[in-house]
C-alpha cells in the first residue's frame, strides 16, 4: 500500500519577509525558519550588546544562548516594547547568569586589541589610542552590572529609557538613576583622558 | 522660564529623550547642567567609536546550526500550553491550507525534518538525525521520501551501510537489502546516489539507480520491457528497477565496481551508527568534549560506513567549539586530507582558515580561504571573502 503525506503549507509567507513580531509568534509555534531569520536579523546587534557588557570569550556562547531562550519564551512576548529590546533584555538576563567577573576583569583589555585602525597613524599615535580604548573598557568593565547595562543599552544601543525599563522589569525613575550614575562614574574615569 | 536645575534622574531622561523646552531654557543659562550635557555626550560619543570584534562568517555559521539543531529538539512550549483549544483549530485551519497547498507539499512550519517519510511493508529505517543535517539510516525494504525545499546549508541523506543519497527538494523511493542500497528511483528533483565504491551518479525526475548485480543479472535485454513507470515502482520486483529512458541508462544505472573498501559487519555499523547519535545529542547539549569524542569512536569503530566522513567532520567542529584549537586544526586538516571531494571540504576549508588566521599563520589561512572562496554556498564564500580581507587588514 502506498500513501502520501502532505505537510502543512507556511501561509505567513518568506520569513525574510515578515516582522519582528510574527517572526517571534512563528517561533513561538516551533518555526524553525522564523527563529533563522530573527538570529539573521538581530545576532549583530547582540553581539555587539553583549561584547560591551561581558568577557569577549564568552560573547559567542552567550549570543547562542540568548537566541536559545528567545525560542524558548517567544509565547511570553506581550509587545511591551521592541522585539529588539525584548531579545536585549534576555541578552542581560543570559549575562548575568554567565558572569564571571573576576575573569572578565583580567581579560577586559584584550577586548580591543588588535583591531584594525582606520587610518595609517604613527606607532605612537597608536600606542595612545590603544591604551585610550583599554581605559575605556576598563571603566566600563569595571561599572557594577545594572549601571553598565543601563549605559549599554540607552546609551550605545539607544532603546528608549520606557522600553528599556520595561525588559528590565523597573521602574523608569530606577532607570534613569542607574543611567545617571553610570554616566558620572564614566565621566569620573575619563577626566583628563583624550583618545 | 524655569531656573531650578532639573534633578539627576530629569538630566539623564532629558539627554537620551532630547530635552523639553524647560530644560532646554534652562541650559541655555546654567553652565554647570551645560557643561554636564556636554560632557556626557562627549563619554558616549567615545564609547560609541569603540570597535567591537564580531564573530567570523564561520563561526556565525556555526551557531546558527547549533541553535536551529537545538530549537528543532525543543517541543514548543506554545503548543503545550494551549494544546488543548488549538488542536482543533488547527486540524480546521489544516483542511483549509491542505487545500490551498495542493498539490505541492512543503514542511510543516518548524518541524524538524524536512522529509516527510513513507515506509513500505516492513521497511526497516531510523532518522539519525534532524534538521538543518537531517540523515536516516535504511538498513532493509523501500521508503518513499519527500523532501521539502532546503534552506541554505542544510542537507538531507538516505545512507545505507555502502552508499548514501543526496537530495535538494525533491520526492523520491529508496530500497535497501540487509544494509545495503539496492536501488533508487526520482518522482521529481534531483538525487545524487554516491556509493562508497564507485562515482557519484546524478538522478534527475523519472529517472532511476539500481546496484550491478540487480541490473546486470536481471534486467529484461528488451528495452519496452524495461520500463517501470512510477506507480509501478512500489509493487514491483526490485529486479525491474531500471532506466526508463534507455538513452540515459549510461548515467543513470552506472555500474558500481565491486568494492575495495572492506566489508563492514552489520553489528559494527550498528555500534557506530549509536555512537555517532550520542555524539550528536552531547553537541547539541553544548557537550563539545564529549561530542568530540563521540564523533571520534563512530569513526573509528565503522570507518568505511557512510557515516564516517560527517563524524570526522563534526569532530573537528566540535573540538573547534570545545576551545581546542590545535586540535581543531588538526582534525579538519586531516578531514581535508581523507576527504577531498567531500561536500564538507569548502565549510571545512573555511573554518580552518579562521583558525590559522586565529593562529597567526597569514600563509596557511590565505591558502585554505582561497579555496573556499569560489564555493557555490553564499555563507561560504563569504566567510572566505571575509578571511582573505581579514588577512589583508592584518599585513598592513
Amino acid at each position: 500500500m502506498k500513501g502520501k503525506l502532505l505537510a502543512l503549507r507556511r501561509v505567513a509567507g518568506d520569513p525574510v519577509e515578515m516582522s519582528d513580531t510574527a517572526l517571534l509568534a512563528a517561533c513561538a509555534v516551533g518555526d524553525g525558519a522564523a527563529l533563522g531569520a530573527l538570529f539573521d536579523r538581530h545576532r549583530s546587534a547582540v553581539q555587539r550588546f553583549l561584547a560591551r557588557l561581558a568577557d569577549q570569550r564568552d560573547t559567542d556562547d552567550l549570543v547562542q544562548e540568548t537566541f536559545l531562550q528567545v525560542n524558548r519564551s517567544a509565547d511570553r512576548f506581550r509587545g511591551g516594547s521592541s522585539v529588539k529590546t525584548w531579545i536585549l533584555g534576555i541578552a542581560v538576563n543570559v549575562s548575568r547568569h554567565h558572569r564571571r567577573a573576576e575573569v572578565r576583569r583580567n581579560s577586559a583589555t584584550t577586548t580591543f586589541i588588535g583591531q584594525p585602525q582606520p587610518s595609517p597613524i604613527t606607532p605612537d599615535e597608536a600606542t595612545r589610542k590603544r591604551e585610550f580604548a583599554m581605559h575605556l573598557q576598563r571603566a566600563l568593565v569595571e561599572l557594577p552590572h545594572d549601571l553598565r547595562v543601563a549605559f549599554v543599552m540607552c546609551d550605545l544601543e539607544e532603546v528608549p529609557g520606557v522600553e528599556a525599563a520595561a525588559v528590565l522589569a523597573v521602574r523608569e525613575g530606577t532607570l534613569w538613576w542607574r543611567l545617571s550614575e553610570a554616566r558620572k562614574a564614566l565621566r569620573a574615569a575619563l577626566e583628563g583622558m583624550s583618545p | 522660564m524655569s531656573t531650578a536645575c532639573p534633578t539627576a534622574n530629569d538630566l539623564a531622561a532629558a539627554i537620551s529623550n532630547g530635552p523639553s523646552d524647560a530644560v532646554r531654557q534652562h541650559i541655555a543659562i546654567c553652565a554647570r547642567c551645560a557643561d554636564e550635557w556636554d560632557a556626557v555626550e562627549r563619554v558616549v560619543a567615545s564609547y560609541r567609536k569603540l570597535p567591537w570584534q564580531d564573530a567570523s562568517a564561520a563561526r556565525i555559521e556555526e551557531q546558527r546550526t547549533a541553535l536551529l539543531a537545538s530549537a528543532a529538539l525543543a517541543k514548543p512550549v506554545s503548543a503545550r500550553r494551549w494544546s488543548r483549544w488549538v488542536v482543533p483549530v488547527l486540524a480546521a485551519a489544516a483542511v483549509v491550507v491542505l487545500i490551498a497547498a495542493w498539490p505541492a507539499p512543503t514542511t510543516a512550519p518548524g518541524a524538524p525534518f524536512h522529509a516527510t517519510l513513507t515506509a513500505h511493508g516492513d521497511a526497516a529505517f531510523l532518522r539519525i538525525s534532524s534538521r538543518p543535517d537531517e540523515v536516516v539510516m535504511l538498513t532493509a525494504g523501500t521508503l518513499s521520501v519527500e523532501v521539502t525545499p532546503l534552506s541554505r546549508g542544510e542537507r538531507f541523506r538516505v545512507v545505507t551501510k555502502d552508499a548514501e543519497v543526496e537530495v535538494r527538494g525533491t520526492a523520491f523511493e529508496v530500497v535497501a537489502d540487509h544494509g545495503r542500497l539496492v536501488a533508487v528511483h526520482v518522482w521529481h528533483g534531483k538525487v545524487e546516489v554516491r556509493p562508497l565504491a564507485g562515482d557519484p551518479v546524478a538522478l534527475t525526475r523519472g529517472e532511476s539507480w539500481a546496484t550491478p548485480a540487480i541490473t546486470a543479472s536481471v534486467v529484461p535485454v528488451d528495452p519496452v520491457k524495461q520500463r517501470v513507470s512510477p506507480e509501478q515502482m512500489s509493487t514491483t520486483s526490485r529486479a525491474e528497477i531500471v532506466p526508463q529512458d534507455a538513452a540515459r541508462q549510461r548515467n543513470a544505472t552506472r555500474p558500481v565496481p565491486r568494492s575495495s573498501q572492506p566489508s563492514v559487519p552489520e553489528q559494527i555499523v550498528d555500534v557506530g551508527t549509536s555512537a555517532y547519535q550520542e555524539a550528536w545529542a552531547a553537541l547539541r547539549s553544548g557537550d563539545h568534549e564529549s561530542a568530540a569524542r563521540g564523533f571520534e569512536r563512530a569513526a573509528t569503530i565503522a570507518p568505511h560506513s557512510a557515516l564516517a566522513e560527517d563524524a570526522w567532520y563534526w569532530r573537528a567542529v566540535s573540538l573547534a567549539r570545545a576551545g581546542q584549537p590545535v586540535k581543531a586544526r588538526a582534525a579538519f586538516a586531516a578531514f581535508l586530507e581523507t576527504y577531498r571531494g567531500s561536500p564538507r571540504a569548502p565549510q571545512a576549508s573555511a573554518m580552518l582558515g579562521w583558525l590559522l588566521f586565529d593562529a597567526g599563520d597569514l600563509v596557511g589561512a590565505e591558502n585554505r580561504f582561497r579555496t573556499a572562496v569560489t564555493d557555490p554556498a553564499t555563507a561560504v564564500r563569504d566567510s572566505a571573502s571575509q578571511g582573505l580581507e581579514a588577512i589583508r587588514r592584518r599585513r598592513e
